[in-house]
């Protein structure tokens, strides 16, 4: 437990949406995912300096797939989350959902 | 996609080459529904962000690096002025009878100019070979040294936001100097 890192939002959101991505989750699926989830748009250098990070923290790993003549023969860098980011990102969702637990949020139906 | 190559060569001074392949192929297939303009302004934008990222993962390391090429640029100035002041004397028509007329010579605003250049491409260099892998953040942060300590004169009326910018642009061979380190590490 004492290795489970700390996570920013941001990096939170990224680990969530390869989760859901699955086997393909790469830069730009990476990035539609977050924009249709959060309706947010993240910039391109952002989402990748995020990437570099959470590997460098071994939160996610990534794997160059084969060069597609679609991108001008350059590979896909696949992402997958590793049980240290699955722990991470499951921990900081716990702490949110204990912050929220019995909140009344004005204007809001259901916290 | 036209310049793709361009690209991907600007992205490969700030990460590993596969990464910057695989990252400006992702920044294609968004342009082919978004445009050009797009991709460059998500090329540029990664650029930075990532060089960003190295300057502030280690903002102690990168201090030190920017306050050494500082001194070291204070002392290539010092060092390559010697000798063009004699020089540019000499070749004066007047010579030593008015080196005063030497100072508005053509040889003199040449070899200042080329002091100039050479000195901030020394610079580079310098900040490059001490820091594999942050060629251009190192650079990137003495730049930052150079703006702030450049900026006290007009905090004082001293001096103009032209002159900053000025100074600011002449770190462009200093990056042009860490960009040629980089290459040759990376080729070999």
């Amino acid at each position: 437990m004492a290795d489970v890192q700390t996570l920013g939002e941001f990096e939170q959101i990224v680990l969530l949406a390869i989760l859901r991505l699955d086997e393909n989750a790469y830069g730009v699926t990476i990035r539609e995912e977050i924009m249709a989830r959060t309706d947010r748009e993240p910039s391109p250098g952002a989402l990748y300096t995020t990437l570099d990070r959470l590997e460098e923290k071994g939160l996610v790993r990534s794997r160059f797939g084969d060069p597609t003549p679609q991108r001008g023969g350059r590979a896909k860098r696949f992402f997958s989350i590793s049980a240290k980011g699955i722990e991470s990102v499951a921990r900081a969702q716990r702490s949110y959902q204990r912050l929220m637990r019995g909140l009344k949020l004005p204007g809001v139906a259901h916290a | 996609m036209r310049n793709a190559q361009v690209a991907e060569w600007l992205l490969s001074l700030v990460t590993t080459p596969l990464r910057a392949a695989s990252t400006v192929g992702d920044l294609m297939e968004n342009a082919a529904r978004r445009g050009v303009v797009r991709f460059w302004i998500g090329v540029l934008r990664t650029a930075f962000s990532m060089m960003w990222r190295d300057v502030t993962a280690s903002p102690a390391r990168m201090a030190r690096l920017a306050g050494g090429g500082f001194i070291v640029g204070l002392a290539l100035l010092f060092v390559c002025f010697l000798p063009v002041f004699p020089i540019a004397i000499l070749l004066s028509p007047a010579g030593f009878r008015d080196p005063s007329a030497a100072f508005n010579s053509r040889i003199f605003n040449v070899a200042s100019m080329a002091v100039i250049l050479l000195v901030p491409f020394q610079q580079g260099r310098w900040l490059a070979r001490r820091s594999p892998g942050q060629e251009l953040a190192a650079c990137f942060a003495l730049t930052i040294l150079t703006a702030a300590v450049d900026s006290i004169p007009m905090a004082l009326g001293l001096g103009t936001a032209f002159q900053l910018m000025l100074s600011i642009a002449a770190s462009i061979p200093m990056f042009a100097g860490a960009v040629w380190v980089r290459r040759k590490r990376m080729t070999r």
